[in-house]
């Protein structure tokens, strides 16, 4: 195996050389780093840096998990987590698919910058408009006056609707960006094919179902595995910014939770060994997912 | 002036930095009362943030006119580095890690604390230096208050009430083992509450009613500010139902609000707020206020801004817990209600002659603090450098500036800010005086922050301050309390753990989706539970360790 190695590389060599940097790059800025996870296992003091710290064995573990609150914050994360993997997934193909079929170039155009501008707004805007709209006096409640409704409803306090409010102005938020890769895919896929479809009399719904779809099926995969590897990771900078006591209960995450305790400063040992089993986490569940791909469809991540 | 000092500003600095290249030779500067023995060749170097003001200015504060004064005085040449308030703990944690620091710290809060900070030699333990710091030791120590006597005048001393502030007098932010960890600014009066409560005064006058003073008094307030309109909200409580900073209302209740932990009468840790059955009593009135309309329904959703966008729209009765003050809101309103009037409101007894607990106090937790670190290698230069800040020469430089130009004395010797100060104060102030670093008391530079008016009246801001001190005592108040080792860590775990419970639970009393007779008796075993008594058993271990 070595020798083929070798010989491979004598016959292809541009093409590794081309590869080489990335390489190097991953090799150092990803690898080489991960000696840091011993941090997880001591308590870090800067002035005694990484080595000379001490150990404190499974401390932070043994801290993180015995939490009262250790399987709220977990059911938590993954509810959001698999909420916005079952809506944001779904609707950027669907954006995609639509402006597909759309034939003014134009009117194409238009509707994607439009639909991608808001990816650009920043999260702290956001969510200053959010709390605004969704405020006992905003816009929402009037709106719903208007039309006859009852009482006002304060959004933001209520926990049954705190993970509908974070999950859709996400996706809102990130529609027409995601949209993009699968405007890209689907230019991939061979026109032959359309015409293949349409002489054989197929009208446009089930042209996009036996001819689309199935030519973006192995990105569509392929992001919904990526998408299960980053499963335990909920951005809290959104959730912080919305969430109140009062909400906890369905909106409480990991991040949130430890911002909260107050890790004052220079706390990298228990926030390293809370990420630690986040990533371990996160990567069984993206192993799995692979592998169920791979039995299931036969494209994978590897 | 601002032009002047602009155009300056370069020249002065490029005659300073000559000045320097060519030390020996010009050392022959006036070798008044401040100057350094040794100092020539000696450079400091200071890490410590620029007020805004200045930082508009000058690019470094060794542009200042004060430093550029003290560089001549003392003969050291002091550099500045300048981190954003932003970047301070990084820049730190950097500074930690590679092991050298410039040779001062300005409020550098070491990760782990003061005894972190000296057991891993960071800072220097001043207490070898102490021949060095002659001046600041008399300025903390000084009980007699004979040391500042010189700055006072009659009338001042009527509205402040200058006082040795207990905490100061042993001169020392000491770590538990001991050890003199800085040098800080010294408090001489009462502290003066920063943040309280304000009210539409043009409201009440409508109604004909009474700035209220009790609780009885305020519910009648809320009632008929109701009235006034459909958009109007009575009253606006803080975000978490209760305020730990102010406690204007909690203390007609009986106790003050906390995170941790107040004291009790006799100076033991008391039970943690959130148990207590005064403050029961307080959400059981808080909420019947909810249910009836009076407070805000959002409040828990309201932030700060959110909050001031509703008092200068014409919307809000009663803020609890405003930073500002009324002068500062009746000058920032623009809206269409002529009559606008904020006034402060004082803090609520339940009756007439109830004596209140809650106040803050100077505990000696270090504001301002400056720290000689290791990496120095003339310390001695360095301790008489920060022991210049306390010098009367240097004060009255710091306080008022320069003789002729914004100060003269009047008759009977008291400082009086000229015309010229007073038509410039805005700028002047952060760009001439102050410097910026530990100081002795400040009520006087507090005071010069807020208003131009003559030196015998409180300044606007000080009139509310001075309303929400009242004659509030201070007996709840926590002093402050170093720790061992890991105690804080766990307390403040089992607190966070405490608190991400108690919170929601405070809230539904409030809005009404908890029965607060039925469901208190769980929630406390709940907390209980969850360890509160350990945490407070930590706090009294660690109160009674400080002796």
């Amino acid at each position: 195996m070595w020798r083929r190695f070798r010989l491979d590389m004598r016959r292809n060599h541009q093409a590794y050389l081309m590869i080489l940097p990335s390489v190097l790059l991953i090799a150092v800025f990803s690898y080489f780093p991960t000696y840091g996870i011993i941090l997880a296992f001591k308590k870090y003091k800067p002035a005694m840096g990484i080595l000379g710290s001490p150990w404190v064995g499974l401390e932070h573990f043994r801290s993180f998990l015995s939490s009262p609150y250790l399987w709220r914050l977990l059911r938590n994360t993954l509810a959001i987590s698999l909420y916005t993997l079952a809506v944001g997934y779904p609707l950027p193909i669907a954006l995609a698919l639509m402006l597909n079929e759309v034939g003014a170039l134009r009117f194409k155009k238009t509707v994607q910058t439009i639909t991608y501008m808001p990816y650009f707004i920043s999260t702290v805007v956001i969510c200053g408009m959010v709390k605004s709209f969704l405020g006992y006096d905003g816009v929402l409640n009037e709106i719903i006056r208007f039309f006859g409704g009852a009482s006002s409803v304060s959004w933001l306090s209520e926990p049954r609707y705190f993970r509908t409010i974070i999950v859709w102005t996400g996706v809102w938020q990130g529609l027409g960006w995601n949209s993009i890769i699968y405007m890209s895919a689907l230019a991939g896929i061979d026109q032959q094919l359309y015409e293949a479809a349409k002489i054989d009399g197929a009208g446009r719904m089930r042209q996009i179902w036996h001819v689309t779809l199935p030519g973006i099926a192995p990105t569509i995969i392929i992001i919904v595995i990526m998408a299960v590897g980053s499963l335990l990771s909920v951005s809290s900078d959104k959730i912080l910014l919305l969430y109140s006591p009062l909400t906890y209960e369905t909106g409480d995450v990991v991040g949130t939770y430890i911002y909260r305790k107050g890790i004052k400063g220079a706390e990298y040992s228990y926030s390293t060994a809370v990420s630690l089993i986040d990533t371990v986490i996160n990567f069984l569940l993206l192993t799995g997912a692979n592998w169920l791909s791979r039995t299931l469809t036969d494209t994978s991540l590897w | 002036m601002k032009q002047r000092i602009r155009r300056l500003a370069p020249a002065v600095l490029a005659l300073v930095l000559a000045l320097s290249s060519i030390v020996p030779a010009m050392a022959d500067t006036a070798k008044g009362d401040l100057y350094i023995e040794g100092s020539e060749g000696v450079t400091l170097t200071v890490w410590c943030t620029m007020s805004a003001g200045s930082a508009k200015v000058y690019t470094t504060l060794a542009e200042h006119p004060f430093f550029q004064w003290l560089r001549e005085r003392t003969g050291v040449n002091v550099e500045f580095l300048h981190p954003s308030s932003e970047q301070m703990d990084q820049q730190l944690n950097m500074m930690i890690a590679s092991g050298s620091f410039p040779d001062m710290l300005l409020n550098a809060w070491y990760p782990g604390g003061p005894q972190a900070g000296v057991d891993e030699g960071c800072f220097v333990d001043l207490n070898q230096y102490l021949d060095y710091l002659p001046d600041y030791i008399r300025a903390a120590s000084d009980a007699t208050l004979d040391f500042e006597d010189w700055m006072w005048t009659d009338s001042l001393r009527e509205i402040y009430k200058p006082t040795a502030q207990e905490s100061f007098l042993d001169h020392g932010c000491y770590t538990s083992k001991g050890e003199l960890w800085c040098v800080t600014q010294v408090w001489r009066t009462e502290y003066l509450p920063d943040a309280g409560a304000v009210i539409r005064k043009d409201w009440l006058d409508e109604l004909n009613l009474e700035v209220p003073t009790t609780i009885a008094g305020l519910e009648e307030v809320l009632a008929a500010f109701k009235t006034l309109g459909d958009d109007i909200i009575p009253m606006e409580l803080p975000q978490k139902g209760y305020d730990e900073s102010t406690g204007n209302i909690a203390g007609a209740f009986g106790f003050r609000p906390a995170y941790y932990f107040a004291r009790t009468l006799d100076g033991r840790v008391d039970e943690s707020t959130l148990v207590k059955p005064e403050f029961r009593e307080y959400l059981r009135r808080v909420s019947e206020w909810y249910a009836a309309g009076y407070i805000d329904p959002d409040f828990m959703n309201r932030d700060y801004a959110g909050t001031e966008a509703l008092l200068l729209s014409d919307r809000l009765g009663v803020w609890l817990d405003t930073w500002g003050d009324s002068a500062y809101y009746n000058s920032l309103y623009d809206g269409e209600d002529e009559n606008f009037e904020l006034v402060a409101m004082p803090n609520l007894v339940m009756e007439e002659g109830q004596q209140l607990h809650f106040k803050q106090y100077y505990n000696s937790s270090p504001s301002n603090y400056l720290s000689l670190t290791t990496s120095c290698k003339t310390p001695e230069i360095a301790c008489q450098w920060m022991n210049t800040f306390f010098k009367q020469e240097s004060l009255e430089r710091q306080l008022f500036g320069e003789e002729g130009y914004t100060y003269t004395r009047g008759e009977d010797g008291a400082y009086v800010y000229t015309d010229e100060f007073y038509a410039d104060m805005e700028n002047l102030r952060d760009t001439y005086l102050f410097g910026g670093l530990a100081g002795v008391d400040s009520v006087l530079t507090m005071y010069l922050r807020s208003a131009p008016e003559a030196y015998t009246e409180p300044a606007a801001r000080v009139v509310d301050q001075l309303v929400w001190a009242g004659e509030c005592g201070t007996e709840f108040g926590m002093p402050y309390v170093v720790f061992a080792d890991d105690d804080w860590g766990t307390m403040d775990n089992l607190m966070g753990e405490v608190h991400t419970y108690a919170d929601p639970m405070v809230l539904r009393f409030i809005n009404g989706t908890a029965d607060i007779d039925a469901e208190w008796e769980g929630y406390v075993a709940t907390l209980s539970a969850l360890g509160l008594e350990d945490a407070q058993a930590l706090w009294q271990k660690s109160l009674d360790n400080m002796g």
